[in-house]
């Protein structure tokens, strides 16, 4: 037996494991489960110290000699102090500066980026701009667009400005804004159902292209284990059920 | 109204067998047209001249591997395929170096291209706002190595290319979180690179204000967006495969959305005439 088809027979009961939460929540699930979550915690902590502890403090301070890399790694030690609750104090300072760069290098490109980069591609003759002197048959679409992208805009912001009861004008706007809230939201929806198929259809092609020719039919074994240990858990405990209602009645 | 187990189960069975016959049999006869959003990112890369650095954010760790990995490889392929250098950096999280690796050295290697000199992955650090604005005025200072344990400051590669801005000519982040945005921001804006951004389905339509805002000049989303680009540079892979599947599935979820409605008006209707008759 290769390494490589012990990975994939491992890869492939995982992926079962994994699946057979379908049935319900059950034993092998859990396993599964439990494993994920030691391994990717191991996993992160070994690569944060192989890739950032190790070659940003270590060799720079102790093999480059370039001893300014301290200070940082100072506060960083300083935070670890909030698991002491007598000095977690200290652990505000390397807070405080965390908080203050932050904000302060976020603010600016943020507002610009996102703000006022998307307020001004909202208007019809900002996106307009690409399209002038174009033939009717791109230009027209493109306008309709434009027209419909700002009204959607403006009446999504009418449904959020709470100063100014929703009636009237304001309420129509309002509801239009509902309407186009709606629309986004079935958009997302329906997008994220693809997502999770998507991801479903990733475990399949595994399980049929991948793992199945070099893996020697060990997922169809598996898949059968499973379900016979799956159905013998059910069956002895309908037994158990049935037996426990009547106990009573016997009584 | 509550599905019974069978009912369940046979929902299941249906979606599985949706998903498994187009891959156990499969089938070349529906198209995956490319899109304007996806030929955004093509034509970029297209435009470049040989010699030319690009950069390919591998945002994303295996839970997105499905969506994300057929990107990575088709875009890297087209890549290679026009000679351009290549490099790559994950900022979303450590699990994802894996795959970054994998891709860079298979498809590296499928097209004879030398690590450190065609290619470099440099692998993760955290604090992405830090790194991003860190690669932005040099590599080598943010990465002292690369994920292969290699002196960053010796490749020929980064050499070539020191620095992100004024360095690279393209940036296109596959994304499977909120790493699109603090790349737009400190990246792609005024006097920064030229981006495009691949992301999951779930995440599509948010992203789509940044393509329509032209922040972002390329948007490919989930499995079709990576099986268009396949078809873009004339290599079907994974997500085209996958393509099959995914479209019988819809197909199937539209049928259950419509015996779902019509089971609960009916259901509604026998209720009330119950009431009806009791009263």
């Amino acid at each position: 037996m290769t390494a490589e088809t012990l990975g994939i027979w491992v890869a492939t009961g995982l992926t079962l494991v994994m699946l057979s939460f379908l049935y319900k929540d059950n034993p092998f699930f859990r396993f599964g489960e439990h494993l994920y979550l030691g391994i990717s915690n191991a996993y992160g902590v070994w690569f944060l110290w192989d890739l950032v502890v190790r070659p940003d403090f270590i060799e720079r301070v102790f093999v480059n000699h370039q001893y300014f890399y301290i200070t940082p790694a100072v506060f960083g030690f300083i935070l670890l102090t909030r698991m002491i609750p007598r000095i977690a104090w200290i652990s505000r300072w390397s807070l405080a500066f965390i908080v203050g760069w932050g904000a302060g290098v976020i603010i600016g490109p943020q507002l610009n980026s996102f703000l006022l980069t998307q307020i001004y591609s909202s208007f019809p003759w900002v996106n307009m701009q690409g399209v002038i002197g174009e033939p009717a048959s791109v230009y027209i679409p493109a306008l309709i667009n434009s027209v419909i992208l700002f009204a959607c805009v403006v009446a999504v912001l009418v449904y959020f400005f709470f100063s100014v009861e929703h009636k009237g004008a304001v309420g129509a706007a309002a509801k239009f804004g509902i309407w186009v809230l709606m629309v986004a939201f079935g958009a997302s929806f329906g997008s994220t159902v693809m997502a999770r198929i998507s991801l479903f259809i990733g475990r399949a092609r595994f399980l049929v292209q991948d793992a199945e020719p070099r893996g020697h039919a060990f997922s169809i074994c598996l898949a059968i284990a499973i379900a016979i240990a799956l159905i013998s858990i059910y069956l002895t405990r309908r037994a158990e059920k049935k037996k426990a209602k009547e106990q009573p009645a016997a009584e | 109204m509550i599905l019974k187990p069978w009912e369940r189960g046979l929902l299941y069975l249906l979606v599985a067998l949706a998903v498994f016959l187009p891959l156990i049999f499969p089938f070349d006869k529906w198209e995956n047209l490319p899109t304007k959003e996806v030929r955004g990112i093509y034509d970029t890369i297209e435009s470049l001249q040989p010699g030319d650095t690009i950069m390919i954010a591998v945002d994303f760790d295996p839970a997105s591997e499905p969506e994300l990995y057929p990107m990575l490889l088709a875009v890297l392929r087209h890549a290679f395929k026009k000679d351009l250098y290549v490099l790559g950096v994950n900022l979303f999280n450590p699990a994802g170096i894996g795959l970054g690796t994998r891709a860079f050295t298979d498809v590296g290697d499928e097209y004879g291209k030398i690590n450190g000199t065609d290619y470099c992955f440099l692998g993760y650090k955290p604090s992405m706002l830090a790194v991003v604005q860190a690669m932005n005025a040099g590599i080598a200072n943010a990465f002292a190595v690369d994920a292969y344990k290699q002196k960053t400051a010796s490749l020929p590669i980064i050499q070539r290319t020191p620095k992100l801005k004024g360095g690279i000519k393209y940036l296109v982040d596959l994304a499977a979180g909120e790493t699109v945005r603090p790349w737009v921001a400190f990246g792609s804006t005024p006097g920064g690179y030229p981006m495009g951004a691949g992301v999951t389905a779930v995440s599509f339509a948010d992203y789509f204000s940044l393509y329509q805002s032209n922040q972002i000049n390329g948007l490919m989303g989930g499995l079709k967006g990576a099986a268009e680009y396949e078809v873009l540079i004339a290599n079907k892979g994974a997500a085209s495969a996958g393509m099959n599947s995914q479209s019988l599935v819809h197909v199937l979820l539209v049928l259950f959305v419509i015996a779902g409605n019509i089971a609960y008006f009916v259901g509604r209707r026998r209720l009330a005439s119950k009431a009806g008759g009791a009263s």
